[in-house]
């Protein structure tokens, strides 16, 4: 693999005013994951009170747990942003993963310093999100529990459907059955559905005097049965661990509770992060030759100037080294192989509209790496399929079903990062959520909807003024309505909308793209290889 | 030639590195617990004289002459200490027929008796302290009082720990004093004779270097200050004696030289002197016929290698120091393995870890791993530091100190680290009453070291030598809260330091230190003093104590009905975890009931034949003391 020759000009004043433009992209992003950590409406007094009572914050907690000095790979930061009178910071819980004893963990950690903890209906998805994610890179989860149970005044969201609150406690009891440990700790109420967390779990420790199990709390025994009690003697540490067992563990401080979960790691037989399996191209990693902050100058601050995805790729994989695979034909999709953190990859990235061809090269190109066992990166800069007579009599919609039909399938690992546009079609045949890519992050300037907020303006705005009667199509209402259109367009595919949603599994810093994809490829390095295996591969 | 070095420790390293530069030969001799120290590895060859008790190893003539002819010496050095000053050892050494490495054993004998050096100091016009003991009558005691000038000392003659001494300041206390002193004099000892003598207030110990050849040759080496002493031990020298008065320096460097010629003196020697600081003068108080602890910073100023002096002299060579320049001057440290800041306690154990700047000079015994046992002397090291002048040089060793790692062992380097920037120390004007009247500070903070080791251990802890991103990226995190490093540290106590992204308050920037990461150590000098620390595991840190007792914190129950087979506590005993309190049997089998932690027994509520029922309290505890939290 050869070094990717840049064209970048770091002197040129576009490069600069991109630059100036990404950094302040890249300052509210920071500025936002701040709220997300110590930010909302009223949540200085609500840490105050949390750490009164000798509880740790949730992020210390989990740093108080994983390895010293290694990484945790927090997702979906921001989930909750925007949302719910944004009293609801990060959704009130933090998931991620992270090592303990050199083994990777799913970690789901209960923020009790928003709303006690509770979970509204983007905590629950965000709590199956991570169950999803140790499922399908056979991680053991670590629940640090503290949670006030579901958000009730939304129960309607949280509890009755397939993915919901149900669907958390499915997950968890599935894969302890697959041989992934389910380890809690309790350091705080867990009541009703909650109880249900620890109770399902592998292995419990309680932490006397913050930590509490009961289905039914003190306000409902007193309810059904009259009964006044102390929570404590309804569903403390003492009562579980002594008397019903519901808890395995007694732990007196926080401390104490990391300390035997970390004993209790030490026997759960999962491989450990270096244990790279055979069927992995793994060598020792390079960093990159060209400075992962030019990205910051190259990505264009007005959006409709197109950049090129090889100069992204030559700042995101080791050595900056690429191969490009069929590099003259269907140009509008660079594909090639490359390293990242020393994990051999397949990258699919965009420069702009996918025509027939490029559809075909990157089918070509999926094709070659599932049957090569090489994990696929798709790096999302797309407006979309091209649209027009000639597109589509040369059959753009069998090209682009031929991409997605090859994306859906391929069994080898797959990533996907948006780094400009994800418009359409395009979401789909570049491995969009609905195709299950392992972790799927976006960057702060990436764009997701149906289309850009500038043809839809046109399209949606055509749409409606031929069911209306001509009386109604001032010009004034005509402009009225494109204002409507483009706002909600440029509302909703705003990757803050689209992160807060769990759309995705966060937005990272461009920066940091090597790092975050370098240790998901690590948690797929030491799984078995993934079924399927050769096939065909067709010469479109 | 072949020299056996009749020493250990960092003397005999020393002594061996000058006979390898001069392309000699050496024997190492050594007692069992030094089997694997350095000196024995860096001779040419080394014999094993026998048990750690001196007697029958480094202090046993026949021994160490029978080694020194079967293993073929010509030569035998003493070092210091153990036999160096002994007259019969020379003796020895030379009737078997070998070099003896130092004075003519006349000399040694003659300077060894404290009475015959006086003589010959006085013979040769050199100042001994005016003293008189001549009669024990109180008026002719008075009289010498008068005559040797207040104020004076009045001391047993059997004297010895500052028993029956006074300080008389004027003629009027003195018949008080005197009486006084007799009484002391004689409850202490049983002999109440007393010696006058002159009493210098403010008194130094200045020495000089003394180099004689076989040849009637006797040349000086300047002088050294060694006043900085803690009951009568040098900790910190240095050449040449600051502050002296240009009158007083000449004066002692020829006495010195006209002692030496006096006695024929043919080796290297020192000959001590007392100075009163106040009026520059001068006193002989003796001379020692050897090599002295502190001749480095001698070797410093003057770029002799006095061992090689020793060596060439013994072979009969004619020496000419006559053009030898003091130039510079030099410190010496004694690094001892004493914990100076807890009465200065000696100090057992491994040393770890070794740092040592590049810029000193490092006579030491010890290397990593090396064991300090209880059976020697506590000095492990040298620690020389010399400069253009006394203040670079002061500052040398400030700049050492701060850097030298010793890890494992405690030592007195904190304490050196304090006393160099004392003022007299700076100034140059320490008397030897300076340690006794100067309360030491509060020792290094162990917090602050502390602190400093936690975020070393977190640097070092992120430098990960397994490949793969995860081991790779330190504690990255993709979101910007600062990340919580919590660094367990067992030293004297168990520190949880949180290390933040700024770092704990109240470290000191960059301190020197050594990180063993598999070990998990950490070694981090704070005001000169290292701390050893080992870095917990979380699962050590926190490892959960056992809760087999069941009920209330501070009793024993009942696991399970049954009746009780034995009742052995009695209200008031004082119980040890494990001590079986009471047997409960039930299902024909017989239940010991345990105490689970150390406490005194309140109440017992049962007597053997009572039948209990499943968690029926048994025995109480006093709560204060058997607290099971």
């Amino acid at each position: 693999m050869r070094p990717v020759v840049s064209l970048v000009d770091a002197g040129s004043a576009q490069y600069q005013h991109n630059r100036e433009v990404y950094e302040a992209l890249v300052a509210a992003l920071r500025e936002r994951m701040q709220w997300a950590i110590a930010g909302g409406a009223d949540r200085a007094r609500s840490i105050e009170r949390h750490l009164a009572r000798g509880k740790l914050m949730v992020r210390d907690r989990i740093d108080m747990v994983i390895d010293d000095g290694t990484p945790f790979l927090e997702l979906s930061t921001l989930s909750g942003y925007g949302q719910y009178d944004d009293e609801v910071p990060g959704a009130g819980i933090v998931t991620g993963v992270g090592l303990v004893h050199g083994v990777p963990y799913v970690f789901i950690a209960n923020d009790a310093t928003v709303k006690g903890g509770s979970l509204v209906p983007v905590a629950i998805k965000k709590h199956v999100r991570a169950q999803d994610i140790a499922e399908q890179n056979r991680l053991g989860v670590i629940y640090l529990v503290d949670s006030g149970g579901a958000f009730l005044p939304l129960q309607d969201e949280i509890f009755p459907d397939k993915d919901h609150f149900g669907g958390s406690f499915y997950r968890q009891a599935r894969l302890s059955a697959q041989g992934l440990p389910q380890l809690s700790v309790v350091l705080g109420g867990c009541t009703a559905g909650g109880a249900y967390v620890p109770a399902l779990s592998d292995e419990v420790i309680m932490v006397q005097g913050i930590g509490r199990i009961f289905l039914g709390g003190p306000p409902i025994v007193k309810a059904a049965l009259g009964e006044i009690i102390e929570p404590d003697d309804l569903g403390g540490a003492e009562l579980h661990t002594h008397v019903s067992g519901v808890s395995d563990y007694m732990a007196d401080t926080e401390q104490e509770a990391y300390g035997r979960l970390r004993e209790i790691c030490e026997t759960t037989a999962q491989r450990r992060i270096v244990d790279r399996q055979g069927w992995i191209d793994w060598s020792e990693a390079e960093p990159p030759r060209y400075d992962p902050t030019d990205i910051y100058g190259i990505i264009s601050a007005d959006d409709r100037i197109p950049f090129d995805s090889t100069e992204i790729i030559a700042r995101i994989v080791d050595g900056s080294r690429f191969a490009p695979f069929k590099p003259e034909w269907g140009e509008s999709i660079v594909t090639g192989f490359a390293r990242i953190w020393g994990h051999l990859v397949g990258i699919v990235a965009n420069n702009g509209i996918i025509f027939s061809e490029s559809a075909l090269k990157a089918t070509h190109f999926i094709e070659l790496c599932e049957q090569r066992r090489i994990p696929l990166l798709f790096l999302q800069n797309t407006s979309g399929y091209m649209v027009g007579r000639d597109s589509e009599a040369a059959g753009i919609a069998k090209h682009g079903a031929k991409m997605v039909s090859a994306v859906a399938n391929a069994t080898v690992p797959k990533y996907t990062v948006l780094i400009g546009g994800s418009y359409g079609a395009g979401n789909y045949g570049m491995c969009g959520r609905g195709f299950n890519p392992r972790f799927l992050f976006a960057w702060p300037n990436s764009r997701i909807a149906t289309m850009s907020a500038d043809t839809a303006q046109t399209v949606l705005v055509d749409i409606r003024l031929a069911g209306m009667n001509s009386e109604d199509t001032t010009p004034t209402h005509v402009a009225e309505l494109r204002r409507e259109v483009a706002s909600q367009y440029e509302t909703q595919s705003d990757p803050y909308y689209a992160t807060s949603r769990l759309w995705d599994d966060g937005l990272i810093d461009p920066v940091d793209t090597r790092d975050v994809l370098g240790l998901c490829l690590a948690l797929a390095a030491r799984q078995d290889e993934p079924p399927g295996g050769p096939g065909i591969v067709y010469r479109m | 030639m072949r020299i056996l070095v009749a020493n250990r420790g960092e003397i005999a390293r020393r002594i061996i590195r000058t006979v390898s530069a001069m392309s000699h030969e050496s024997v190492a001799i050594y007692a069992d617990p030094d089997a694997h120290a350095p000196f024995t590895r860096e001779a040419t060859r080394a014999v094993r004289l026998g048990p750690a008790d001196l007697a029958s190893s480094y202090l046993s003539i026949d021994r160490i002459v029978t080694v020194g002819l079967e293993s073929g010496a010509d030569a035998v050095h003493p070092g210091y200490g153990f036999l160096s000053e002994n007259a019969a050892f020379a003796r020895a050494v030379i009737d078997a027929g070998m070099t003896w490495i130092g004075p003519r054993p006349e000399s040694i004998d003659a300077m060894g008796s404290k009475i015959e050096a006086r003589r010959l100091a006085l013979a040769s016009q050199v100042a001994v302290v005016p003293g008189f003991d001549a009669s024990q009558d109180p008026a002719d005691l008075a009289r010498a009082a008068e005559r040797i000038g207040y104020p004076v000392l009045v001391k047993a003659s059997a004297g010895g720990g500052g028993k029956g001494i006074r300080i008389v300041s004027a003629t009027h206390f003195f018949a008080e004093e005197l009486a006084a002193a007799m009484e002391e004099a004689r409850r202490s000892f049983g002999d109440d004779r007393v010696i006058v003598e002159r009493y210098v207030t403010r008194p130094r110990h200045v020495e000089v270097q003394v180099v004689g050849d076989k040849h009637g040759a006797v040349f000086h080496l300047g002088t050294r200050e060694c006043s900085v002493q803690r009951r009568y031990q040098k900790l910190l020298e240095e050449a040449p004696a600051p502050n002296l008065r240009d009158d007083s320096r000449h004066g002692m460097q020829e006495a010195a030289t006209a002692l030496a010629r006096q006695i024929g003196y043919d080796s290297v020697g020192t000959v001590e002197f007392v100075v009163d600081d106040e009026t520059g003068a001068f006193f002989f108080l003796e001379m020692n016929t050897r090599l002295q602890v502190e001749h480095p910073v001698t070797e410093y100023v003057t770029g002799c290698d006095l061992v090689e002096l020793q060596i060439r002299i013994a072979a009969g060579e004619r020496i000419d120091l006559s053009h030898v320049e003091i130039t510079g001057h030099a410190f010496e440290a004694r690094i001892n393995a004493e914990d100076a800041w807890e009465g200065f306690a000696p100090q057992v154990g491994t040393v770890t870890d070794l740092v040592v700047p590049d810029w000193v000079r490092w006579d030491s015994a010890v290397e990593v791993a090396s064991e300090v046992t209880p059976h020697y002397d506590p000095m492990i090291a040298k620690l020389i530091v010399g400069g253009s002048d006394r203040e670079s040089a002061r500052r040398g060793l400030a700049r050492a100190l701060d850097r030298l790692v010793i890890g494992g062992l405690r030592t007195n380097t904190g304490f050196h680290r304090w006393l160099i920037d004392q003022a007299p120390v700076a100034e140059g004007r320490v008397t030897t009453r300076f340690l006794d009247e100067t309360a030491l500070p509060a020792p290094p903070s162990e917090e602050a070291a502390a602190a400093a080791a936690a975020v070393m251990w977190t640097r070092e802890a992120e430098i990960s030598r397994s490949a793969g991103v995860w081991n790779r990226l330190g504690a990255f995190r993709i979101t910007p809260h600062a990340v919580t490093r919590v660094v367990h540290l067992e030293g004297v106590d168990v520190h949880d330091i949180v290390v933040g992204a700024q770092g704990p308050a109240g470290g000191s920037a960059e301190p020197a230190g050594t990180v063993s990461k598999d070990d998990r150590r950490v070694v981090v000098v704070e005001a000169g003093q290292s701390f050893t620390f080992t870095v917990l595991t979380t699962t050590q840190r926190w490892s959960p104590r056992g809760r087999q007792s069941h009920g209330p914190p501070g009793a024993v129950t009942a696991p399970f009905p049954g009746v009780m087979a034995e009742v052995r506590a009695a209200a008031g005993d004082a119980v040890e975890p494990g001590q079986v309190l009471a047997v409960l049997e039930a299902m024909k089998m017989l239940h010991p009931l345990a105490a689970q932690f150390p406490a005194t027994v309140s109440e017992v509520r049962v007597a053997a034949g009572d039948n209990v029922s499943s968690g029926q309290v048994l025995i109480t505890f006093d709560t204060q003391n058997g607290d099971s939290e």
